[in-house]
């Protein structure tokens, strides 16, 4: 694309130099708009860069860890099989620190606490399918809300991960299809 | 009439100074390494993450298949096979990407298997994809390859043993545009991350690392020491808010970017190390090689040259 450019700029400098500079201005902009704070004004503008911001993945707030950090969630998953018998599956215990993928799976997670629809089925259903041997009739996710503690508590022996730290909450089953 | 000249002058200033692609190939390098490292590591759970029988089949992206502006090859796929065979040529092309061969189409490879990647699971995305898609669209506008490149090394040994001239890289004033875009994309990420926390309760009581360190996903390293040492998260906590907000207003000037940007390195290395966060580090200090100056890299690279050379005389 810019050897284009550069060949034009051979010819007619300034065209070329217009076009370059046109293409400068619209992408920062699009860059500077996509995370703006809601406003009237950028109620009006944002949704000219929309198209060009999704086309390349570029449509994000960069809020990382903002506004506050969350102090995390554990996800299980309850199966409950045709004899009624629960089976309970620690997901975030199983997860290796070490592998790539660690990070893009507890992203996994936190998708399903915070937000769960409209992914939760589909992925309680893949998850029936998983433990087929089982044969579970419906599945629950359970997450594990974590409690801020405190550096005292932290140097007497408490870790976050201790029950006593841990908020239960449950959400509504979904049916295994046959 | 000299007004418009002047501002002109410093128009051509901010965007428009002639050089090679060879910061841009050290983004491309460091862009190509990142998505190597993380589309080979899910290879095992390629189907798992991204097919139609996976945690997120099509039919849960009605949102996305109903609008032409998020694309994603993957939405074309019907057999596994067809996943198998992208990611294999995908992979193929991040490795020709960062070794600099062929780049003139694996760059298009690499750029539209990342995007499609992205939105055929959003539930896995996260800033690293979408800081190095941007990285990626910016190279990708670029003749990159033209240095530290296979492509490169092999003209070079042609014209050699041709007893030709060596090609010298082509400069022009549209390559520093768009290292310049780089740069202001990551100035925007730092102030808006910095701007975001302003929000938070836990960035004003200077608790925010505790807490994030706390997590069970982010829990890297033990964090006894900090809570002995509980001030020494304050100071971290405040630091990086300094940091984010400063960032965009001090990495301009030339007397203060080595200082903010070894800071950033130093923040960064800390993500990586503490957190866990080893791709998103990487990925931040890739782009973040923008802001490095044409002479420190020349300099660098003399260094490198003096080193190997007296190696080389040791040696032989």
């Amino acid at each position: 694309m810019l050897v284009a450019l550069e060949r034009l700029r051979a010819r007619r400098p300034a065209l070329a130099l217009g076009i370059g500079s046109l293409f400068a201005v619209w992408h920062a902009c699009a860059l500077l708009i996509a995370p703006a704070p809601e406003s009237r004004i950028q109620a009006a503008v944002y949704p000219v860069f929309r198209p060009y911001l999704a086309l390349l993945h570029l449509d994000a707030g960069w809020g990382f860890f903002a506004p506050d950090p969350h102090p995390g969630v554990r996800m299980l998953y309850v199966l409950t099989d045709q004899e009624g018998r629960e089976h309970e599956v620690d997901f975030t215990g199983s997860l290796e620190r070490s592998a790539t993928g660690f990070q893009r799976y507890t992203m996994m997670q936190d998708y399903l606490w915070i937000d769960a629809q409209p992914y939760a089925t589909h992925a309680a259903r893949y998850l029936c399918r998983r433990h087929a041997e089982l044969r579970p009739r419906q599945i629950a996710f359970r997450f594990l809300r974590v409690q801020p503690l405190t550096p005292e508590a932290y140097v007497e022996g408490h870790r976050p991960l201790d029950p006593e730290f841990l908020v239960v909450e449950d959400h509504e089953p979904v049916p295994c299809e046959p | 009439m000299r007004a418009l000249s002047a501002a002109s002058s410093i128009w051509a200033q901010l965007w428009f100074q002639s050089e090679t692609t060879r910061s841009l190939d050290i983004v491309r390098i460091g862009v190509g390494l990142c998505l190597l490292a993380s589309y080979a590591g899910l290879t095992p759970q390629l189907l798992e993450l991204y097919g139609d029988g996976g945690w997120v089949p099509r039919e849960a992206l009605s949102m996305y298949l109903e609008r032409w502006e998020y694309p994603s090859l993957h939405y074309h796929f019907t057999e596994d096979w067809h996943w198998w065979a992208f990611h294999g040529v995908f992979l193929l092309a991040c490795l020709a990407f960062t070794a600099g061969w062929q780049v003139r189409w694996a760059k298009w490879v690499v750029l539209v298997g990342h995007i499609s990647y992205g939105y055929r699971n959003p539930m896995i995305t996260y800033g690293v994809d979408t800081i190095l898609a941007s990285a990626t669209f910016l190279v990708c506008l670029a003749p990159i390859g033209a240095t530290l490149s296979l492509d490169r090394w092999l003209s070079m040994r042609a014209a050699r043993r041709a007893g030709t001239p060596v090609p010298v890289p082509p400069s022009s004033p549209f390559h520093f545009t768009l290292r310049r875009l780089l740069q202001i994309q990551i100035a925007v990420v730092m102030l808006f991350s910095g701007l975001a926390k302003l929000r938070g309760d836990w960035w004003w009581s200077g608790d925010a690392l505790w807490i994030a360190l706390n997590n069970y996903e982010f829990a890297n390293v033990p964090i006894g020491w900090l809570a002995a040492h509980y001030e020494l998260v304050n100071v971290l906590t405040y630091g990086t808010l300094m940091l984010e907000l400063g960032f965009a207003f001090l990495v301009w000037q030339r007397a203060t970017r080595p200082f903010v940007l070894a800071a950033v390195v130093a923040m960064h290395v800390g993500i990586a190390v503490l957190m866990g966060l080893y791709l998103f580090s990487a990925a931040m200090l890739v782009c973040d090689s923008a802001f490095l100056r044409r002479e420190w890299i020349d300099r660098l690279r003399a260094w490198i040259g003096r080193k190997a050379a007296s190696r080389w005389r040791r040696e032989t």
